[in-house]
C-alpha cells in the first residue's frame, strides 16, 4: 500500500482512527497500531511480513539477553549478533543480486542466478529501527522490551514504513508505554498529513512525469534496468529538455521525501507520537555540510550518531575523524543501494564534507550567497548521477547538457512542453522555500490586531486542509498508483 | 462587536472539516451501487473486484488489484476525470509519456509521443 492512494486514505485512515477513537488506553492504542501497520505490509508483500516479525523477535531475545549480561564482552556479543542479523538480511535482499552479477562477470559465466529482486517495504528503514533498538539498550540509553509487541510495533508503525524518518528507539521509547493524544495534536497532525499529501499526489508526482517525459522517452523510474540502453535515445534529447527535466528530478525526489515525511509527523501526530522534524528545507543551505543538517535529517543523524561518533572517539586526531568520515559516507550510500552511481556519490560526499570542515572551516560560512549557488550546483549534479544510476547515462546526460552529443540547445516542442508545466514549477520552488511558513506567522502577527487578517487567517486555515484532501483524492482517483522515486528503501 | 472563537475552538471546527471530507468521502467510496462497472464516456470495461485466490493472496497481487479496483472504479468517475483534466491546464498534463524531439535538417519538427 501507498500513502499516496485511495484505499490509504479512504479506507484504510478512517479504519485505523475509528478504532483507536474507541480504545481507552495506550495498550489497546499499541495494539490496534499494530494490526494495522502489519496490514499496511501485507498489503504489497504478505509473505515479508514474516521477515519483519523474525528480525524484530530476534532483535527483542538479544536486547534481553544484552540486559540480562553479567559483563560487557558478553553484552557486547548480544548487540553484535543483533547487529549481525540485521545487515546480513538487508545484504541478501538488497545486494545478493549485484553481488552474483559481479561474480558471474568476474567468472565468464552464469555459475549463481539471482533469487532476489526487490527489497521488501521499508526494508532499509526498519533494520535501522531496530540496529537503534538494540545499541539504545546496549548503551543503557533505553531498557529492553519485556513485551515483543511493543519492539515489533516499533519497528512496523506504519507512518514510517515507506521512507522514515528515522525514528531512534530512546527518543520513542516513552511514549510507546503512556502517550496522551491532545485535540491540537491530532488538528496540526490532520493539516500536516493533508499538507504533505497534496505535495506528493500534486507537486512531486507532477514534477516526476515532467521529468521522466524531459529525460527519458516513455521510460519511467522505476525501469532502472532499462535506462543505460536509452543512451542513444539520450543522446537526441536538446540541452534545455535535459537542464529542465534535471530540475524536474531534483524538485521530485525532495518534495516526495519530505512529503512523505510530512504525512509520518502528520499521522504520528495525531496518534500521539511527536517525531522530529526531517527536513529544514534543505535547498537553502550554504555549503554541503549545512545540506546535510536540513536533509533527511534523522538518517543523517543515525549514522552520525551510530557510526560516525563511535568511530570518532573523543579528543581523537584528524586522521581518525577523516577515516571515520570515509566510513560513515560509504556507508550512507551502500545503505541507498548497492551499485558504482551510488559508491560515487559517497566518495563525493565525503570529498566535499572533508574539504569544507578540515580544509576550508575557516572560510567555509563567510559568504552565504555564494555558498548557496555552489551547493545548488553541486547538489543539482549529485541528483543528475542519481537519476542516472550509471555512469555511463550520467556522463552521457552531462553532455547533453552542453550540447555536445550533436544536439540542438532547445526545440519548440520542449520549450511548449515546459511551458505547460510552468504553474507546477513556480509551485514546487515556493514548496522548497519557507514562503508559505513566513506568510503564515505574518498574518497571525497582523491578525492580532486587525480583524479582517484575523478572519482570513481563520478561514484559510480551516479551509487547506480540506481542500488539500479534496485536489488530493481528485488526482489519486481513476489514476494508476504512481511509483515513489526512494521507493527501492 | 461579535467575538472569534477561542483558539480550541477554531481547532474543533478545523479538525471536524477536514475529518468530515475524509468520513464522507470515505462512505461515498463504500456505496457500491453508486461504483461504475464501465466508463460513460469510452464504454470500456474497468477493473473488476480480484478474484480470490491462494497464489495472489501470498505474491500481494490480490491486495494491490483491490487498490487497484478501488480507484480505478471510484464513484462519479468520469466527473473526476473531467475535473482532473482541467486541472491540468494548471498543472501539467499528467498523461504525458515522453517528448518525442525529433530534429530534420533546417528545422526542428514538432512530433509528440503518445
Amino acid at each position: 500500500m501507498v500513502f499516496s492512494s485511495l484505499t490509504f486514505l479512504l479506507a484504510f485512515i478512517p479504519a485505523v482512527f475509528i478504532c483507536c477513537f474507541f480504545c481507552k488506553t495506550t495498550a489497546a492504542r499499541n495494539i490496534v497500531l499494530l494490526v494495522f501497520s502489519l496490514i499496511f505490509y501485507a498489503f504489497g508483500e504478505p509473505v515479508y511480513i514474516a521477515v519483519l516479525v523474525f528480525l524484530s523477535l530476534c532483535c527483542w531475545i538479544f536486547a534481553r539477553l544484552t540486559e540480562l549480561a553479567g559483563s560487557k564482552k558478553e553484552k557486547k556479543l548480544w548487540l553484535t549478533a543483533s547487529v549481525a542479523v540485521c545487515i546480513l538480511s538487508l545484504m541478501y535482499f538488497g545486494g545478493s543480486d549485484f553481488l552474483i552479477k559481479i561474480i558471474n562477470s568476474l567468472a565468464g559465466a552464469e555459475l549463481f542466478s539471482a533469487t532476489v529482486t526487490a527489497l521488501p517495504l521499508g526494508m532499509s528503514f526498519y533494520i535501522l529501527r531496530l540496529i537503534s533498538y538494540s545499541v539504545d539498550v546496549y548503551k543503557g540509553k533505553a531498557s529492553a522490551q519485556k513485551r515483543f509487541y511493543k519492539v515489533l510495533l516499533y519497528a512496523s508503525l506504519f507512518p514510517l514504513a515507506v521512507s522514515g524518518p528515522v525514528v531512534l528507539f530512546h527518543e520513542t521509547e516513552n511514549e510507546l508505554t503512556e502517550r496522551s493524544i491532545s485535540l491540537k495534536d491530532v488538528s496540526n497532525g490532520l493539516t500536516r498529513f493533508a499538507t504533505g499529501l497534496a505535495k506528493k499526489v500534486i507537486l512531486a508526482d507532477g514534477c516526476a512525469v515532467a521529468a521522466n517525459s524531459l529525460l527519458f522517452p516513455g521510460a519511467s523510474l522505476s525501469d532502472t534496468a532499462l535506462l543505460s540502453e536509452n543512451v542513444a535515445a539520450l543522446s537526441g534529447k536538446s540541452a534545455l529538455s535535459l537542464w529542465a527535466g534535471a530540475v524536474f528530478f531534483m524538485l521530485q525526489i525532495y518534495l516526495e521525501l519530505s512529503s512523505y515525511s510530512d504525512i509520518a509527523t502528520g499521522l504520528g501526530l495525531a496518534s500521539g507520537f511527536h517525531f522530529k522534524e526531517n527536513f529544514n528545507y534543505p535547498f537553502t543551505a550554504s555549503s554541503f555540510s549545512d545540506f546535510c543538517e536540513k536533509w533527511h535529517i534523522s538518517l543523517i543523524s543515525f549514522f552520525r550518531d551510530y557510526i560516525y561518533s563511535p568511530l570518532c572517539e573523543a579528543k581523537s586526531g584528524k586522521l581518525r575523524q577523516i577515516s571515520a568520515l570515509f566510513i560513515t559516507c560509504i556507508l550512507v550510500s551502500l545503505w541507498h543501494g548497492l551499485s558504482s552511481s551510488f559508491l560515487l556519490l559517497g566518495i563525493g560526499a565525503f570529498i566535499l564534507l572533508a574539504a569544507e570542515n578540515f580544509i576550508f572551516a575557516k572560510i567555509k560560512d563567510k559568504c552565504k550567497p555564494i555558498g548557496r549557488i555552489y551547493l545548488l550546483i553541486t547538489v543539482f549534479f549529485g541528483f543528475i548521477l542519481f537519476r542516472a544510476d550509471s555512469i555511463a547515462v550520467f556522463i552521457n546526460t552531462v553532455k547533453g547538457m552542453l550540447c555536445l552529443n550533436n544536439n540542438p540547445l532547445y526545440t519548440k516542442v520542449a520549450l511548449n512542453f515546459i511551458a505547460g508545466y510552468a504553474v507546477l514549477f513556480i509551485l514546487s520552488i515556493i514548496a522548497c522555500t519557507p514562503l508559505i511558513k513566513i506568510i503564515k506567522k505574518n498574518l497571525i502577527k497582523a491578525g492580532e490586531n486587525n480583524l479582517f487578517a484575523n478572519v482570513i487567517y481563520r478561514v484559510c486555515d480551516i479551509a487547506s486542509p480540506a481542500v488539500l484532501i479534496i485536489l488530493s483524492v481528485l488526482y489519486m482517483a481513476a489514476s494508476p498508483e504512481k511509483a515513489f522515486g526512494y521507493f527501492g528503501f | 462587536m461579535k467575538k472569534l472563537p477561542s483558539a480550541a475552538s477554531h481547532r474543533v471546527i478545523k479538525l471536524t472539516v477536514s475529518a468530515a471530507i475524509i468520513l464522507i468521502l470515505s462512505a461515498i467510496c463504500f456505496i457500491f451501487p453508486l461504483r461504475p462497472t464501465a466508463a460513460e464516456i469510452k464504454d470500456n470495461k474497468l477493473t473488476e473486484f480480484p478474484e480470490f485466490t491462494v497464489s495472489a493472496l501470498t505474491s500481494g497481487d490480490w491486495f494491490s488489484d483491490i487498490s487497484l479496483w478501488f480507484s480505478d472504479t471510484v464513484p462519479f468517475r468520469d466527473t473526476v476525470k473531467k475535473i482532473r483534466s482541467g486541472l491540468s491546464i494548471a498543472f501539467g498534463d499528467r498523461e504525458a509519456n515522453g517528448l518525442n524531439e525529433s530534429v530534420t535538417e533546417n528545422t526542428s519538427e514538432i512530433t509528440e509521443a503518445g
